[in-house]
């Protein structure tokens, strides 16, 4: 059964899984409020400094604006790791289908095609092609080939709760051992009743359930973390 | 609840991710969210328009307003759908009195602009808890995230983003000629018509929106409550436990296995008495598992010329053709000409250019020799200096043969045949050069009588030097007087001295 998830994951052709979670309109309409914000601030500034300089200055205006409305984008997903600050403020950034970062070419591409995602009016054909599309790709993204996906960032990870360093089993698969770490990490958050009833349905593995069940796979969480001895 | 059946991926996510969850499920399911929204929003419409229908923005009011009212199906139809048991549009309209119920009053009333709406939701319609209870729960639930009111604020924009949209995009679609509407009139018309038209398309909008909207609400609660009871984890959990389960069954099958072996130990080989056609047959049916290549059929259309004969006369034609291509191949073999002409033409001046130039040119390209390094006054340890020879090397060679010391004699006459090559012939030999080099140079630089003597000096010389091989008197003799006739002492060699 294919279950429905935000991640689309790219295998590449050195056989590693990547796994890019896809943002949605929510945030990414955020990400562009920001950034309008931004925009329009740098906009009032250019447009007082510059009224004193009478039509010279509003000439020179215009092809500011002209600048930053085109090329505020572009330059910040290049330059920035394919962030603009509303898109690191909200922890998004732009890459390739492939998940490499994001080219001059594409970003130029995706940052003009904007336009006809703007249409007919604050981005409706954006957020239809959003929300239609299985990656959330407006169309500036479908031209470009690009993605915008959340961030990893690193996770502060609590310590297994202490407990006497258990061997696992032996054959306990990297996704099984990482399971019991999470397990493990996570059992603070959970109620005492939800930790018992999760280790039962382990009591093949660790030969007792309940409360004694979840001592074991806490044992063994923490000789997976590399513990050895009783600290 | 048994999460295996979920047609949801759980696993903890920030707020903003589960909300983009909450789309991919109303993407997923989105017609019988969508019938689901209208058959609660359409009679509220109709009976608001029937009441109100001089005041058509309280119309618009009044049907945002009781938006909960429609909601709450949405999401008890998605919470069957997660558990891949979608129960049947009539099922849930027969229900839905009790789904509406819980809490309609207050979502009605003073919590009706509650930002939370989307989360809020599912914890009344499917917990089911009241009062005290309820609030320890919201407040559990809502602990450390809020991306409820971003959604509803994001969602509102999204909503009237929809509508002008929709509004102006049909606009668009109609002809200049043709629209018998202004765009002012379309959003602030008072008109019946510009009303309905304005009243529809925020219905729809709305309704476009609602999935999405309640799903991701939906998806947050979900979020939260995996996070809560870790339902991903009971998921890997189980996986492991049946995996574990399997293999306990194998090893099982494998002891019994062994036993059945053992007992059977008296008769060695009996896995391997298999009949041939036996054999083959397993064979090929291993062979036909795809991982060992397959067969494909692929179809394209490929051009076959016609087998009847040509019926019209076309012999017109190709002495048309032949006359046009003649005239062509005429005129290229004309132009064929030209270029070689040209080219002729060309490498003639060029040559003429570098007959003229040659000096220049053999200056710049180094063609002719010219004396970068003093001459050597040393080659093997032998002094080839001019002052250090006598004038008359030949006669003093043969003095020194009379002597009876060949030696000294074959050793002058090398000597002197170097030096004559260096400040004669300007032959330009560094002071690193073996026998050999200096053999190899003077061949290619000097007339063929020199080169020859200077060979057959070369391997004397070698014989004796290293080989210490002592050449006869005679041949030495011949040499002197062979080196006489190449190198006639001349006046210069003479006068310097």
């Amino acid at each position: 059964m294919n279950r429905l998830d935000t991640a689309r994951s790219y295998e590449t052709p050195e056989g590693i899984l990547l796994e890019l979670k896809t943002a949605g309109p929510v945030a990414r309409a955020c990400a562009w409020a920001i950034d309008a914000l931004i925009r329009s601030g740098l906009y009032i500034a250019i447009a007082l400094t510059l009224a004193w300089f009478g039509g010279l200055g509003f000439g020179v205006m215009l092809i500011f604006f002209f600048l930053i409305e085109w090329f505020y984008p572009v330059i910040f997903e290049v330059r920035n790791g394919g962030m603009t600050p509303g898109k690191k403020m909200m922890g998004v950034q732009v890459v390739h289908d492939d998940g490499t970062p994001v080219s001059w070419p594409s970003s130029i591409v995706r940052n003009l095609v904007r336009a006809a995602d703007f249409l007919p009016l604050l981005y409706g054909f954006g957020l239809v092609a959003m929300l239609v599309n299985k990656d959330f790709k407006r169309l500036g993204d479908l031209a470009a080939g690009t993605l915008v996906i959340y961030r990893e960032k690193g996770v502060q990870r609590d310590p297994p709760p202490p407990a006497t360093p258990v061997q696992p089993p032996a054959d306990l698969g990297v996704d099984d051992q990482e399971t019991l770490l999470d397990f493990a990490e996570r059992s603070s958050h959970l109620s005492r009743e939800r930790n018992e009833e999760l280790a039962t349905i382990l009591s093949d593995l660790t030969g007792a359930r309940g409360e004694v069940g979840v001592a074991r796979l806490h044992g063994y969480a923490n000789w997976l973390a590399g513990r050895r001895s009783e600290a | 609840m048994n999460p295996d059946r979920m047609t949801v991926e759980v696993r903890p996510r920030t707020s903003w991710e589960a909300m983009d969850l909450g789309f991919v499920m109303a993407r997923r399911w989105f017609m019988p969210l969508w019938t689901l929204w209208w058959l609660g929003a359409l009679p509220a419409y109709l009976i608001t328009l029937w009441f109100f229908a001089e005041t058509p923005w309280a119309v618009m009011l009044i049907v945002w307003w009781l938006k909960p009212l429609y909601e709450p199906p949405l999401v008890f139809w998605m919470s069957r759908a997660l558990f891949d048991e979608p129960p049947p549009l009539r099922q849930v309209a027969h229900r839905w009195r009790h789904i509406v119920a819980p809490r309609i009053l207050a979502n009605l009333t003073w919590n009706r602009l509650d930002l939370n709406r989307s989360f809020h939701m599912p914890v009344a319609v499917l917990e089911g808890i009241r009062g005290k209870q309820r609030k320890d729960r919201l407040r559990i639930l809502a602990r450390r995230k809020q991306g409820g009111s971003w959604l509803t604020i994001v969602g509102y924009h999204i909503e009237s983003v929809f509508m002008f949209s929709l509004l102006i995009f049909l606009l668009m679609l109609i002809p200049e000629e043709l629209r018998w509407l202004k765009w002012e009139d379309l959003f602030a018309g008072e008109g019946r018509v510009e009303t309905t038209i304005q009243q529809l398309g925020y219905l729809v909008a709305m309704s476009l929106f609602a999935p999405f909207y309640v799903a991701g609400g939906f998806a947050l609660y979900l979020t939260r409550r995996t996070e809560l009871e870790a339902w991903d984890l009971e998921l890997r959990f189980r996986r492991i436990a049946e995996r574990s389960r399997e293999k306990g069954r194998q090893a099982v099958a494998a002891v019994a296995l062994l036993a059945f072996a053992v007992s059977l130990a008296p008769q060695p080989g009996w896995a391997l008495e298999i009949s041939r056609e036996e054999a083959r047959q397993t064979i090929e049916e291993v062979l036909a598992d795809e991982d060992f290549g397959k067969n494909e059929e692929k179809g394209y259309w490929h051009y076959i010329e016609r087998d009847e004969p040509q019926q019209r006369d076309l012999s017109w034609l190709e002495w048309l053709l032949d006359v046009i291509g003649g005239f062509f191949k005429g005129i290229a073999e004309v132009g064929e000409l030209i270029l070689w002409i040209a080219a002729g033409v060309g490498v003639g001046l060029l040559s003429y250019w570098i007959y003229r130039n040659r000096e220049w040119l053999g200056g710049i390209t180094g063609l002719r020799p010219k004396r970068k390094a003093p001459p050597p006054t040393e080659l093997f340890g032998l002094p080839v200096t001019p002052e250090s020879l006598p004038d008359d090397i030949a006669g003093e060679a043969l003095k020194r043969l009379a002597a009876g010391d060949p030696r000294a004699a074959l050793s002058l006459l090398y000597r002197g045949a170097l030096s004559r090559f260096i400040h004669h012939h300007q032959l330009e030999i560094t002071a690193s050069a073996t026998e050999g080099e200096c053999l190899t140079l003077v061949e290619g630089a000097t007339p063929r009588n020199e080169a020859g003597l200077f060979a057959r000096l070369t391997g004397a010389w070698i014989h004796l030097a290293y080989a210490h091989l002592k050449p006869e008197a005679a041949a030495v003799k011949q040499l002197c007087d062979d080196w006489r006739a190449t190198f006639p002492t001349t006046a210069g060699s003479g006068d310097g001295h």
